[in-house]
């Protein structure tokens, strides 16, 4: 039955002989067919479409020099997220085209940098030798974490004991930088001892040239000998040591440190140093690093200080060239670990940085604490120039952060972060009497801060004062009350560079 | 004033202090002397021109980097962007290009970090099928190349 004698059904009701439903069928099914070529012929044009669009990518169409391109993949590396190695970021960037591949690969900086290659049996060095060859004369940077598979395996063997690590690092490719964390010293022993276990002439190591060094492990050596393990360590000029908690109150009542003196060499000018060590051990220590200019005390929230110790230490420690010191990972329930403070002598000190831990519970207390032992330790430091202040996660009465930071009259560069206080410090201030605050500072970053800094106390203290700030940056954590920006206004018209953001709690 | 005459032979007066920003003009000034004769940038269209014209303008007065100073060592490496900045590169695709584009050839080095800085924000955390969708890039490996790429690094993905 041909079309035209079937169109009239689809204007009436009439009932539908067995070879109309027949022709309908046949109808249904070449529209079927039809709909279905269209789909393929769509789907054919879509993809052609996007063959066309892609010749038009901006990436594409501009031709971006490869140093351009290789300078984002820079910038792309350095923002990988902190729980993922840097290494799985270029492995995406070479992943995304052929051209991508080869500018990534042209790009010795990408390849340069190996860190926490976690070895649970054996390190594969040929796939690590292949990789940095890939940064050719780039400074190169290794990092390996041994993990022991204890408890399960009866005799677990160190994956540092095996040869192909030792050759590997006897043999190159020159390091630039080395970090090694393992269960105890004693995994090291092959690695650091110069002398083969056969005897003869202590073994030649290109990891001898190393700058840096970064020695991790967990466990307190059984023997006090084993520490003179470090003996062999390479004479670098940054050294890094997460060092193990004593044992027993024996080993932490020793007047000295274990570790040998031999290690902090005149040419050490980086020291990073994780411990819960005694303050008598970290400044025994520091007292033989004349040369420092960084230094890294990170208290892993258990560090050891002695709450009853009442006599000071005798001699202060004097670092002429310290430029940079950094106290972290404090527990704010800890009232003296900035005590290491006090018997510092930091003359060229320009940057400090005070962080404590962030996640720690809120204080149960109804007023903001006055950390009276706190600002003893930061007004006892001796330092004539600082620059650069930054303090973390600390709730401390506006009254003590005054007093503290009216010490450091010479401060550029101010950073609270986290810090619970109230804009007390900047309100009603009697000049003449007070030492003055903020004479000299350029930027102010207030980031994370409670609403009980108020962004008018702020910005009125420094157009009073007609002091005018390069850049005030504050976070505020609540919803904004309106009225709150007059003064910061008036700040940005006479040419302070304003950021004022308000995030939800 | 400096004229420049763009790749759409659009003219431009600019104030001397504003696009001494560019390095390269800087250079070629400082080469060829005072001159009624526009420069020519050849590689620059009047929109692009505009934009950067606007970051100069906004960094007037600020210290120019100095000229003997390691390209490498110019600029922090954080992937900070000051909030005038990513306001100034709030713009699509193709314009962001262009300017990081002008930029590397005008030798702006500060604009051109900020530029990247930029595109590499937008690809952070991002697969590498997901940049190639963002940036309409396609995937030139064969499925057999893709295997073996992925095989080859594998052991770097994990910690």
């Amino acid at each position: 039955m041909d079309q035209p004698r079937l169109t009239h059904l689809l204007n009436n009701r009439t009932a539908l002989d067995p070879l109309e439903i027949k022709s309908i069928r046949h109808e249904v099914q070449v529209r079927t067919q039809a709909i279905e070529r269209l789909q393929l012929e769509l789907q054919k044009l879509e993809s052609e479409r996007a063959a066309w669009q892609s010749l038009l990518s901006p990436l594409r169409r501009n031709s971006i020099p490869p140093e351009v391109l290789g300078e984002i993949f820079g910038y792309v590396v350095l923002a990988t997220e902190s729980t993922k190695p840097r290494r799985s970021q270029v492995n995406v960037l070479c992943r995304v085209c052929k051209a991508w591949r080869d500018v990534a690969l042209g790009i010795p900086s990408l390849w340069a940098q190996l860190d926490d290659i976690v070895v649970q049996n054996h390190l594969d060095v040929a796939k690590v030798r292949s990789w940095l060859s890939r940064a050719r004369n780039a400074a190169k940077m290794l990092g390996i974490v041994g993990h022991h598979r204890y408890p399960k395996v009866p005799n677990p063997v160190c994956p540092f004991a095996s040869s192909a690590v030792q050759e590997f690092l006897s043999s190159g490719p020159g390091l630039n930088s080395l970090s090694l964390k393992c269960k105890s010293l004693h995994c090291f022993s092959e690695l650091l001892n110069p002398t083969p276990s056969h005897g003869g002439a202590p073994i030649s190591r290109s990891f001898d040239s190393l700058r840096s060094i970064s020695l991790g492990f967990a466990q307190w050596p059984t023997s006090p000998d084993a520490w003179q393990l470090l003996d062999h360590l390479p004479l670098v000029t940054s050294l890094s040591l997460d060092l193990p908690e004593p044992d027993n109150e024996e080993d932490r009542d020793n007047p000295e440190s274990p570790l040998p003196h031999s290690i902090f060499t005149a040419n050490l000018t980086k020291l990073r140093i994780r411990s819960t060590w005694p303050i008598e051990w970290l400044l025994e220590i520091l007292d033989v690093c004349t040369n420092l200019e960084g230094l890294v005390l990170e208290y892993g929230l258990g560090y050891y200080v002695d709450e009853d110790m009442q006599t000071p230490l005798e001699n202060e420690v004097f670092l002429p060239k310290l430029r940079s010191l950094e106290l972290r990972e404090m527990s704010v329930y800890q009232q003296t670990t900035t005590r290491v403070l006090r018997y510092l002598v930091v003359p060229s000190l320009k940057a400090l940085e005070i962080v404590y831990d962030g996640d720690q519970e809120p204080l149960d207390e109804l007023s903001l604490p006055k950390r009276k032992e706190f600002c003893e330790d930061m007004l006892s430091l001796v330092v004539s120039d600082l620059q650069y202040f930054r303090l973390e996660n600390l709730p401390i009465a506006p009254a003590s952060l005054y007093d503290i930071l009216s010490a450091f009259p010479s401060l550029r560069h101010l950073v609270l972060d986290g810090v619970e206080s109230d804009s007390g410090l900047f309100r009603n201030r009697d000049f003449e009497d007070e030492p003055p605050l903020f004479s000299e500072l350029e930027v102010l970053e207030m980031l994370n801060v409670p609403p009980s800094f108020d962004p008018n106390d702020v910005c009125s203290l420094f157009n009073e004062r007609n002091r005018v700030l390069k850049q005030l940056r504050m976070t505020i954590v609540v919803d904004p009350s309106p009225g709150k920006e007059w003064h910061a206004k008036r700040l940005s018209e006479r040419g302070t560079d304003i950021s004022i953001s308000y995030i939800p709690r | 004033m400096v004229l420049l005459l763009t790749s759409d032979n659009e003219m431009f007066s600019v104030a001397e202090d504003v696009i001494k920003r560019s390095a390269y003009i800087k250079n070629m000034l400082e080469d060829v002397g005072e001159s009624d004769l526009p420069i020519p940038l050849p590689n620059v269209e009047s929109n692009v021109l505009v934009k950067i014209l606007e970051y100069c303008e906004h960094y007037r007065g600020e210290p120019l980097p100095a000229s003997d100073v390691d390209p490498a060592e110019i600029g922090d490496r954080s992937l900070d962007i000051a909030d005038w900045d990513q306001k100034y590169m709030a713009v699509d695709q193709e314009m962001l290009f262009e300017i990081i584009l002008a930029a590397n050839y005008l030798d702006i080095k500060s604009l051109l970090d900020v530029g990247c800085k930029t595109v590499a924000k937008m690809m952070k955390g991002k697969s590498s099928e997901e940049i190639r969708t963002l940036f309409n890039i396609a995937n030139d490996f064969t499925p057999e190349e893709e295997a073996q790429i992925r095989k080859e690094n594998a052991w770097a993905e994990c910690r």
